[in-house]
C-alpha cells in the first residue's frame, strides 16, 4: 500500500529571520469575501468614532506673562523656541519641550507689537508702542551679565508690526508708514506711503522675497515690492482686516482675518474677489497663521476659539477652546507642522495639537500602517451620512453655539428679504450677487 | 454839468489829481508800507505801488517774437532772427510732465504687473504640488556634490594620453629629419598600400582553409538537426508535442505581430488563414469532451485532480479556438472598442488579478442605491417573454398570464420557478397548435383556481398605506356628554370634528403607477440612514462612485502591494524637521525622483481608462 505523507518545502514557511514577518497567505478572489464592503464600511465608521474617542489636541499651558499675550515670533530654524511678547512690554522665550520659559526681559514701556527672528536666527527684533526697534541677542546673557539689546533703534514713526525677509538681512515695519530696514543701518532704507491711514500689520512673501503686505486701517490691503519706490496695488474690503499670511507653498496666495468673522484667501494676480471666503467665526478673527505645508491655516479669533481650515475649504475641519481661554489674540504653526500655538488675553500661552487626534511619541511602522489605513477608510466613506455625522460633531460653548444661531437667523432675514424685493421688482432688477463678490468693495490702482 | 460844479467833492478832486499824476511812463516806486500782516517780506522792501501797477495795462513777458523783431531791425544780425524764428515755428515744446498722483499710479502698475509676472512662474510648482498623489515635506532636495577643493584634481578632457602625445610628436620629428638627411621621398600612402596588399595575399591561403571548414561544420549541423527532427517526431510523450505546438503557436503570433506592423496586406492573409482554423474548429468536434479519450476520462476526473486539469484544459483549447479573433484593421477596430471597453470596465480593479478573468457575481456595498433599477428591468424582461402569449389569450376571460409571469418574476427575483419553466418551454407549442393552447391555458387556470394572486399582490402593496390613509377619533363614548341629552347635534359635530386626528397624507410609494411592480419598501428603511443621498463632490456620476466604494482597499481583500498603494497618506511630514517654506529651485528643477517604493508603483501605474458617457 502507498502511504502518502504531506511534505512541505519548509523554504515556504519558515522565515530566514526573526525580523521578519510571517507570511500570511490570503486568497484574494472576491468571491470569497463577499461582504468586504459592508466590513470595510464598519472598519470606516469604527475609525471614525476612534478618532473621535482620541481627540484631545490640548498638550499645554505655558504661563509666566503677567499680562495679555499680544505676539508670537517663530523661530526659523529651532522648533522648541517661541518668543512672545506681552501688553506690558515682556518678551519671552519659551523651551516648548520642557515646557517652561527659558528667558523673559522687558523690552518695550507699554505693548510689544510685534516679534521677529533674523533669517538664521541668530538675532529677536522686537517693535513696542515706544517707538523703538530693538534688536536682541537670541542666545540668553550669562549669569550675571543683564539683559541689553544688541541695538535700538529710534524710529520717527509710531510701529505697530514688524516681518524680516527670509532670505536677506532687511526687514520691514508698518505703522504710519511702511518702512524696509537693513539689519546694518539704523535709518530705514526707504519709506512707503499710500494714504494717511495706519498700517496695522505687515507680511514678507515667504517664497517671493520682495513682495510684502500690510493691512491698513481703511480697511484696505496694500502690496508693496521693497525694491520699488512706490506701493503696488490696493484692495479695500468692506471691513478692517486685522491679519495677514501668505501660504508659505503657493507663492500668490495669501489669506486675512478680518473684522467681520470671516477669513479672505486671495491670489495677488486677481484681487477683484477672493478666492475663498472661510466662514465658521462668530466674532473678529484676530490673527491667522499658515502651516508649513501650505495645505492649512490656523486662526484665533475674538470669539475664545481656534478654527483650523483647509487652505481651499470655506468651512473648517476642527475648532479649539477650553473654558479658562479668553479673546485669542494671536496664534501661530509650528514649523515641523505638529502642533498650534495661541496667545490670549489671559495672559497664557496655549500648545495644542495640530491634528486632534494623532498619537504623540514613537509610532511603529505597523502602527503606522494601519493609521494610514484608517485614514484611507475614513476619507473613502467620508461622504455617508453616519460617517459624516460624527466627523463632523463637535461641542462648542454655548455662547458660540448662540452667536452662531443669531448669525445664522440674521443671514436667513437677509436672505428673505432678497428674495422679496426680487419677487417685487422687475425680472433683472435686483441681481444674484454671489458671496465672494460682496466682500470686495475696490481695488485701487 | 450844473449840479457837479454846484457839488465840489474835494476828495474825488484830489484822487483825480493823483491819477493824472501817475499816468506818465516813469515806474513809480515806493518804499513799501506794511499796513497788513504779511508771512513774507520782499526782498529789497520794494514793492510796485498798487495803483500805478492797476493802471498800466497787462504786463507781458518777453517772447521769442519780440527779440526776432529787435533783431531784424539791424541789417548786422538778420541772419540770426531768421534762424530763431525757423526754430520757433519748426520746434515743439516739450508737454508738461504728469502730475504726481498720475505718474504714481502708471509707476503702481507698472510695478504690480512686474510682481504678476514673476509670481506666475509658480503655478506650474503648484499645480504640480497640488495634484501629486503625495507630497513629502520637507520638500526633498535633489543636491549635485562637485569637489570643489583646492587639491581635487581636474577632469580629464583630452582623449590621447600624454603619452600618445608625445610619441606622436616624436614620430614627426624622426619622419622630417629624416626627410631633410637623407631626402628620403618614399610616400607613406604607398608603403601602407603594399602592407596591406602583402596582408591580402597571405589572407586568402588561410582563408581558404576557414571556408572549407565552415562548410563542413554546416553540413554536419544541417544532418544533426534533420536527425533531431525525426527522433522528435517519433516521441510519443503528448505533452511534449503540447508544449512544443504551444511555442509554434507563440512564434506564429509573435511572427504575426511583427507582420503586422511590417506588411498589413500578408497579415490579413494570415488572419484569414487563423479564422478558417476558427471555422474548421467549430464545425469539428475534436476538442469537445464527447470522444472516447474523455468520456473515459471523465470516469477518472472525480478522484485524480491532473484528469480534470487535462479535460479542463481541452475545453480552454476548444474556447480558444472558436473564439473570435480581434481584428487588426482599423475600420472594424472602431466597432469593436466600445463593447470590449465596457467589459474591461465593469470589471477593472487594476489590484486584483481576481477580475481579470473572471467575471462574477458580487454582493455590492451599496445595493439600495441601484436597487430601483433592478426589478425594473426584471419586469420588462418577463413581459416580453411572455408578451405572445398574451396576445393569443386575450379573448380568454381568465387570468391575465403576462400577470402571473410577472408577478412570479418580481415575488421570488432569482427563483426559476416551476411556473416559468413551464411558460417558457411551452412558447413554441402554442404557436403552432391554437387548441393545445387552449387546454395548457385552461390547466393553468384550474391550478391557479383558488388563489387570487393579483388581489393579494395589491392587498400587499396597499397594506403598507392602509394604515397611514385612516383618521383617528380621539372622542371616546361619553366623553363630554354628561350634561344629558339634548345637546344640539352641531355642537356635537363640531366637537368631534376637533378631535378628529388626521393623520399625515400617505407617502408617496415608489411603485405607485407601476401595477405589476411591488418595491418592499420596509425592508430599506434600516438601510437608508446609511445611504449616501448624492454623488459627492470630486465624482460627476454615480457609476463612478459606486465603483470606488466598490473597490476595497483593506490588506484582506487586495494584495499587500496594492494595500500599500492604496493606503499611502496624501501628507507625509517627518518629526522634528523644519519645514521650510517654498524655494526657487524648485523652478529648475527637473521631476523629481520617487523614493519610495510604493511612489514609484503608483507612478507606473496604468491610468483608470477613461469612462464611457453615458446617456
Amino acid at each position: 500500500m502507498k502511504v502518502k505523507m504531506i511534505s512541505r518545502n519548509p523554504d515556504n514557511y519558515v522565515r530566514e529571520t526573526k525580523l521578519q514577518q510571517h507570511k500570511m497567505p490570503r486568497n484574494y478572489d472576491p468571491s470569497l469575501h463577499p461582504l468586504e464592503g459592508p466590513r470595510e464600511y464598519v472598519r470606516a465608521l469604527n475609525a471614525t468614532k476612534l478618532d473621535r474617542v482620541f481627540a484631545k489636541p490640548f498638550v499645554c499651558n505655558l504661563s509666566g506673562h503677567r499680562d495679555g499675550v499680544s505676539c508670537f515670533g517663530k523661530h526659523p530654524k529651532l522648533l522648541s523656541t517661541l518668543a512672545t511678547g506681552a501688553y506690558d512690554g515682556e518678551v519671552r522665550i519659551w523651551d516648548l519641550a520642557n515646557r517652561v520659559s527659558a528667558r523673559s526681559f522687558v523690552a518695550h514701556n507699554g505693548f510689544v507689537r510685534g516679534i521677529a527672528y533674523a533669517k538664521d536666527g541668530e538675532r529677536i527684533f522686537t517693535v513696542g508702542d515706544d517707538k523703538t526697534i530693538k534688536v536682541w541677542n537670541s542666545q540668553a546673557p550669562e549669569v550675571g551679565e543683564e539683559e541689553e539689546p544688541v541695538n535700538t533703534i529710534l524710529s520717527r514713526y509710531g510701529m505697530h508690526g514688524i516681518s524680516h525677509n527670509r532670505k536677506d538681512n532687511s526687514f520691514a515695519t508698518c505703522g504710519e508708514v511702511c518702512a524696509i530696514w537693513d539689519e546694518q543701518h539704523n535709518d530705514p532704507l526707504k519709506t512707503l506711503k499710500w494714504g494717511v491711514d495706519t498700517l496695522h500689520t505687515i507680511s514678507y512673501n515667504p517664497v517671493e522675497t520682495n513682495v510684502l503686505a500690510c493691512c491698513a486701517s481703511d480697511r484696505s490691503i496694500i502690496l508693496y515690492d521693497q525694491r520699488e519706490a512706490q506701493p503696488l496695488r490696493k484692495v479695500v474690503l468692506t471691513m478692517k482686516s486685522n491679519k495677514l499670511a501668505w501660504n508659505p507653498m503657493e507663492a500668490f496666495n495669501f489669506t486675512v482675518a478680518n473684522e467681520d468673522c470671516n477669513l479672505y484667501t486671495f491670489d495677488t494676480r486677481k484681487l477683484q474677489t477672493p478666492l475663498k471666503v472661510h466662514f465658521d467665526h462668530v466674532s473678529a478673527v484676530t490673527d491667522v497663521d499658515y502651516a508649513p505645508t501650505g495645505k492649512e491655516f490656523v486662526s484665533a479669533s475674538y470669539d475664545k476659539t481656534i478654527r483650523i481650515y483647509h487652505a481651499h475649504q470655506s468651512h473648517s475641519r476642527d475648532i479649539y477652546h477650553t473654558k479658562r481661554m479668553q479673546h485669542v489674540v494671536c496664534c501661530a504653526w509650528s514649523l515641523d507642522n505638529r502642533y498650534i500655538f495661541s496667545g490670549s488675553d489671559e495672559m497664557n500661552v496655549r500648545m495644542w495639537k495640530s491634528n486632534a487626534s494623532e498619537k504623540l511619541g514613537i509610532i511603529r511602522p505597523r502602527e503606522r500602517t494601519n493609521f494610514n489605513y484608517q485614514e484611507a477608510l475614513k476619507e473613502k466613506y467620508a461622504a455617508h451620512p453616519q460617517i459624516k455625522r460624527i466627523a463632523r460633531h463637535r461641542q462648542v460653548p454655548r455662547h458660540v453655539l448662540n452667536a452662531q444661531r443669531k448669525m445664522r437667523a440674521g443671514k436667513e432675514k437677509d436672505q428673505v428679504k432678497e428674495a422679496n424685493v426680487r419677487k417685487h421688482s422687475k425680472p433683472g432688477k435686483v441681481p444674484y450677487v454671489s458671496e465672494k463678490k460682496k466682500h470686495v468693495l475696490k481695488e485701487e490702482v | 454839468m450844473s449840479d457837479d460844479e454846484e457839488h465840489y467833492n474835494p476828495k474825488a478832486h484830489k484822487k483825480l489829481l493823483t491819477a493824472i499824476g501817475s499816468l506818465g511812463s516813469v515806474q513809480h516806486i515806493q518804499k513799501s508800507t506794511r499796513d497788513e500782516r504779511q508771512t513774507r517780506q520782499d526782498e529789497f522792501q520794494l514793492v510796485k505801488s498798487v495803483r500805478a501797477a492797476a493802471s498800466e495795462h497787462k504786463p507781458r513777458a518777453v517772447g521769442l517774437n519780440d527779440l526776432v523783431q529787435i533783431l531784424r531791425t539791424s541789417s548786422k544780425h538778420a541772419q540770426t532772427g531768421k534762424k530763431l524764428k525757423n526754430i520757433q515755428s519748426t520746434k515743439k515744446v516739450l508737454e508738461k510732465p504728469l502730475e504726481k498722483p498720475a505718474a504714481d499710479r502708471i509707476r503702481r502698475t507698472i510695478g504690480y504687473e512686474g510682481v504678476t509676472k514673476k509670481l506666475g512662474r509658480w503655478d506650474a510648482v503648484v499645480a504640480q504640488q497640488r495634484s501629486a498623489e503625495t507630497q513629502i515635506f520637507p520638500i526633498p532636495s535633489e543636491t549635485i556634490y562637485v569637489n570643489t577643493a583646492a587639491h581635487a584634481k581636474p577632469l580629464k578632457t583630452s582623449i590621447q594620453s600624454d603619452l600618445a602625445k608625445e610619441l606622436e610628436a616624436s614620430k614627426q620629428k624622426l619622419h622630417e629629419l629624416r626627410k631633410a638627411q637623407i631626402g628620403d621621398t618614399s610616400d607613406e600612402k604607398v608603403l601602407a598600400q603594399q602592407e596591406r596588399d602583402l596582408l591580402q595575399k597571405k589572407l586568402t591561403r588561410d582563408e581558404l582553409f576557414a571556408r572549407r571548414k565552415e562548410l563542413a561544420y554546416l553540413k554536419m549541423r544541417e544532418s544533426q538537426k534533420s536527425a533531431k527532427a525525426r527522433m522528435q517526431n517519433k516521441i510519443k510523450s503528448k505533452k511534449f508535442h503540447k508544449l512544443q505546438k504551444r511555442q509554434k503557436m507563440l512564434e506564429q503570433m509573435k511572427e504575426f505581430e511583427l507582420l503586422q506592423k511590417t506588411n498589413p496586406e500578408a497579415a490579413l492573409e494570415k488572419l484569414n488563414a487563423m479564422e478558417k482554423i476558427r471555422v474548421q474548429e467549430r464545425a469539428s468536434l475534436r476538442h469537445k469532451n464527447t470522444g472516447t479519450w474523455a468520456k473515459n476520462l471523465q470516469v477518472r476526473a472525480k478522484y485524480d485532480k491532473d484528469v480534470r486539469k487535462d479535460l479542463a484544459e481541452q475545453l480552454a483549447v476548444s474556447r480558444q479556438l472558436t473564439q473570435k479573433q480581434k481584428e487588426s484593421d482599423s475600420e472594424t477596430e472602431l466597432n469593436i472598442k466600445p463593447a470590449a471597453h465596457e467589459e474591461e470596465e465593469k470589471d477593472y480593479d487594476p489590484f486584483n488579478p481576481w477580475t481579470k478573468q473572471k467575471t462574477k457575481q458580487r454582493v455590492e456595498i451599496d445595493e439600495p442605491l441601484n436597487h430601483d433599477d433592478e426589478p425594473q428591468q426584471q419586469v420588462d424582461a418577463a413581459i416580453l417573454e411572455s408578451a405572445p402569449e398574451a396576445k393569443v389569450d386575450s379573448a380568454v376571460d381568465t387570468i391575465d398570464l403576462a400577470n402571473v409571469a410577472t408577478l412570479v418574476w418580481t415575488q421570488k427575483k432569482r427563483s426559476s420557478g416551476a411556473l416559468n419553466d413551464a411558460l417558457v418551454n411551452d412558447d413554441e407549442a402554442e404557436y403552432d397548435e391554437e387548441d393545445a393552447a387552449a387546454e395548457h391555458q385552461l390547466t393553468i387556470s384550474q391550478a391557479f383556481e383558488d388563489d387570487d394572486i393579483i388581489a393579494d399582490f395589491n392587498r400587499d402593496k396597499t397594506k403598507d398605506s392602509e394604515l397611514k390613509n385612516t383618521e383617528l377619533q380621539l372622542a371616546m363614548p361619553g366623553w363630554g356628554s354628561w350634561a344629558g341629552a339634548g345637546i344640539s347635534h352641531e355642537v356635537m359635530e363640531r366637537r368631534n370634528k376637533r378631535l378628529l386626528l388626521k393623520l399625515a397624507a400617505p407617502e408617496k410609494r415608489r411603485d405607485d403607477n407601476k401595477d405589476n411592480l411591488f418595491i418592499n419598501e420596509t425592508s430599506t428603511k434600516q438601510a437608508r440612514q446609511h445611504m449616501v443621498s448624492s454623488v459627492p463632490f470630486p465624482f460627476r456620476s454615480l457609476a463612478d462612485y459606486e465603483a470606488s466604494i466598490r473597490a476595497p482597499i483593506g490588506r484582506n481583500f487586495v494584495p499587500e502591494t496594492a494595500f500599500r498603494m492604496l493606503t499611502r497618506p496624501a501628507v507625509i511630514t517627518r518629526k522634528g524637521q523644519v519645514i521650510e517654506p517654498m524655494d526657487e529651485s524648485e523652478l529648475v528643477k527637473p521631476d523629481r525622483r520617487l523614493r519610495h517604493i510604493v511612489d514609484k508603483r503608483i507612478k507606473r501605474l496604468p491610468k483608470v481608462p477613461p469612462k464611457a458617457q453615458k446617456a
